[in-house]
């Protein structure tokens, strides 16, 4: 018999449920985990905030609108090599050409005039001398702290764990209370169809494996920001005030 | 590199007398454990229903394990749908050849590895060196451990044995640096070095934390980016999976995830959680193109047959039974002389290893239950090690005088008037028996402390004499 076949008929002799059975009770395991998960949880935004600098992330918020290039400007500081998301909304107020003005900017996918590929020999040494690189969060989950970020067209897994600098731009619209809320995102994005690789990010790389001192770093970006993006309520253009910029301690 | 020490059973009085008068090693441990506790107790306290959502997690992996074959057979259709290529393996032996032929296959330059206990219980390492491979650890503390040729000592730290100074002069032997015993230095010495390795390497291998039934996926949980970095740059990816890793779907993902980081290491969330789905799809960017699963039995359906063993497949390997373990805080994980040690490796290493092998182990306890407190899926730990005991020990006889003092009690405390009558002679003799101290004196037990002094008094008088006044 072949290890497969071997393995499954050991184990079914210990699994005796029906299907009607098995699914009654996952059903009941369901609602024991709503009924765990959620409770005050109104302010996401603040608890969000608290959370992502807990665990050593850097935060930042500001208005959609021209308001996201300036807040980026602001946030890259020194970093002169960028790779950004190949996504429309960079296209939109300009934020590619504003950030192109000053620094090497580079978009993931596109090929044919230098910028990253997989085709292009040597990509993975391009992207690990880029200083940072700017994606879009799918979500963010604030009891957490942390980002959900997927591998697509217009994204790649390297560009947030190569440089040394990740940005991640969430939009305050999509934050969720818990893992549990997030859960039907998470699933949904990692069906066959969907996405090879979902990944939450909650903070820079770190290691604590010398005498638990923390260093960031280790492996991945030393510095992790989120940037958090208000919707504008409707007909309102952008404001002349921005939103402020954390940092831990 | 050379291979690894391998890990043989040891006598273990052995083990733990050399450890025990290690002052050094001792007080690298108290650190690492009493630090990683005292971060996991600051963020329980986000949650008031721990309690209840440690009997929650508890219950969906009994579901789980009660419903294995259904979910093992969901999760290979779902992965091979999404691309993955899924192996069963019995055995140690037939996994780590299956991973073996695989790497031999793709990996001409170098394999990268990220943190795997199951691919330690396998020995993969040396088997990898065997076919010719070069086998890189690249989480901090594994490579650490592999530059100094000894196994992990603690299943999420490693290195935790091991102090600053140490670790600077192995760094400054291995690879001709100038001494430094600088963690932060150390950190980016080594990010350097691995980082070149990474960018060469043509296969990575990893464990896997849970594994989603309903979408074939797997899930890695760390900190330091290697496991990602192993899983997106070389072009095939060998992920090895315990079966008991199952989970039915992502919301049950969300409870684990909230345990395990605040269990492990005191962390909410650890900064990295992947969710892999098959290789990288063809419209991706970037990805290896090849994903293999080996799905690991060994021992795991011995245990899952077991009525009572069952629940230590529960397990999700979160450490915090070793941080608070006294055994442990004491030896240490190489005390153990066992891939997986502290309180949770004493339960599983006999079906791993062979009762023979590890009839020691579940002595190896003080049977305190601190381990079953803090366990986030509720595994009665100690418990089993007390069974584990009654099945070695099952049909053996003790030592003469044992036996005889326990004949001569039974034969005391079954009746009232002998029990009564032994009290009063222990209370008339006790005080020739006492230390200038004060406390009585017992060989070898009063070496290292005092046992307590006899009532005056027996409860029964005492009794008598509390109703008599009222």
């Amino acid at each position: 018999m072949n290890a497969r076949d071997d393995m499954m008929k050991k184990l079914s002799l210990g699994s005796r449920m029906s299907a009607d059975q098995r699914i009654a009770d996952l059903q009941h395991l369901h609602d024991r985990l709503r009924d765990l998960s959620g409770g005050d949880l109104a302010e996401l935004i603040p608890l969000f905030r608290e959370r992502l600098l807990a665990n050593g992330a850097e935060v930042a918020e500001c208005r959609d609108g021209s308001e996201i290039a300036e807040a980026l400007e602001s946030i890259l500081g020194d970093d002169d090599r960028i790779v950004l998301a190949d996504d429309a909304r960079f296209a939109d107020h300009d934020i590619a050409r504003k950030l192109s003005e000053k620094r090497e900017t580079r978009r993931v996918c596109l090929s044919d005039d230098g910028n990253l590929a997989p085709e292009n020999g040597g990509w993975k040494q391009h992207y690990a001398g880029m200083d940072a690189g700017i994606t879009f969060a799918v979500g963010g989950v604030a009891e957490s702290g942390a980002v959900i970020v997927h591998a697509s067209p217009g994204e790649s897994r390297s560009m947030s764990l190569l440089p040394m600098h990740h940005i991640a731009l969430v939009s305050a619209e999509h934050l969720h209370a818990t893992l549990l809320d997030a859960a039907p995102l998470i699933a949904s994005l990692s069906q066959r169809n969907g996405s090879s690789a979902v990944t939450l990010i909650g903070g820079p790389s770190k290691t604590a494996d010398i005498e638990k001192v923390l260093v960031t770093g280790m492996h991945g970006p030393k510095r992790f920001t989120v940037l958090i993006v208000h919707q504008l309520p409707a007909g309102q253009q952008d404001s002349s005030t921005p939103l402020s910029h954390h940092t831990e301690g | 590199m050379t291979s690894r020490t391998p890990i043989i059973p040891q006598n273990l009085k052995l083990l733990v007398e050399e450890r025990i008068h290690d002052d050094g090693l001792r007080g690298n441990i108290r650190r690492a454990t009493h630090t990683s506790l005292g971060k996991r107790a600051a963020v329980v306290e986000d949650f008031p229903r721990w309690e209840e959502m440690r009997t929650t997690a508890h219950d969906i992996k009994k579901h789980v394990m009660d419903n294995l074959a259904h979910y093992l057979e969901l999760f290979e259709r779902q992965a091979t749908e999404a691309g993955a290529q899924v192996h069963f393996a019995r055995d140690a032996k037939e996994a780590s050849s299956i991973v073996c032929g695989l790497a031999r296959e793709h990996g001409e330059r170098v394999i990268v590895k990220s943190k795997s206990m199951a691919t330690e219980e396998i020995h993969l390492n040396p088997a990898l060196q065997q076919s010719g491979l070069r086998v890189l650890e690249t989480d901090l503390g594994e490579y650490i451990v592999q530059l100094a040729e000894e196994p992990p000592s603690h299943i999420t730290a490693p290195a935790l044995h091991k102090s600053r100074g140490e670790i600077g002069r192995l760094f400054s032997e291995q690879l001709g640096i100038p001494y430094t015993d600088d963690p932060e230095e150390l950190t980016a010495i080594a990010r350097r070095v691995l980082r070149e390795e990474f960018l060469q390497a043509d296969v990575g291998i990893s464990g896997v934390n849970f594994g989603l039934a309903e979408s074939g996926t797997i899930c890695i949980v760390e900190n330091e980016g290697n496991a990602r970095l192993s899983t997106t740059l070389p072009k095939v990816h060998i992920a090895v999976m315990g079966i008991e890793k199952l989970l039915p779907d992502a919301e049950s993902l969300g409870l684990f995830l909230n345990m395990l980081g605040r269990s492990a290491t005191g962390q909410r969330i650890t900064c990295y959680t992947s969710l892999i789905t098959g290789p990288k799809r063809s419209t991706e960017p970037d990805g290896p193109e090849q994903l293999h699963i080996v799905l690991l039995d060994n021992g795991r359906s011995t245990m899952h047959a077991d009525p009572k063993l069952r629940e230590a497949l529960y397990c999700i390997r979160c450490g915090a039974c070793m941080n608070i373990c006294p055994v442990y805080q004491k030896v240490g994980g190489h005390g153990y002389g066992s891939v997986y040690s502290g309180p949770i490796g004493s339960v599983v290493t006999p079906v791993f290893m062979g009762e023979q092998a590890a009839h020691d182990l579940p002595f190896a306890s003080s049977l305190c239950g601190a381990c079953a407190d803090i366990c986030p899926v509720r595994i009665d730990i100690h418990h089993h090690l007390l069974d584990w005991r009654h099945r070695m020990v099952e049909g053996q006889d003790g030592p003469l005088l044992e036996r005889i003092a326990m004949r001569l009690f039974t034969f005391t405390a079954l009746s009232a008037l002998r029990f009564d009558l032994a009290g009063r002679l222990a209370r008339l003799f006790a005080p020739f028996l006492k230390h200038s101290a004060g406390g009585m004196r017992l060989p070898v037990w009063s070496e290292t402390r005092e046992f307590p002094n006899l009532p005056e008094k027996s409860f029964k008088q005492l009794w008598k004499e509390d109703r008599e006044r009222s």
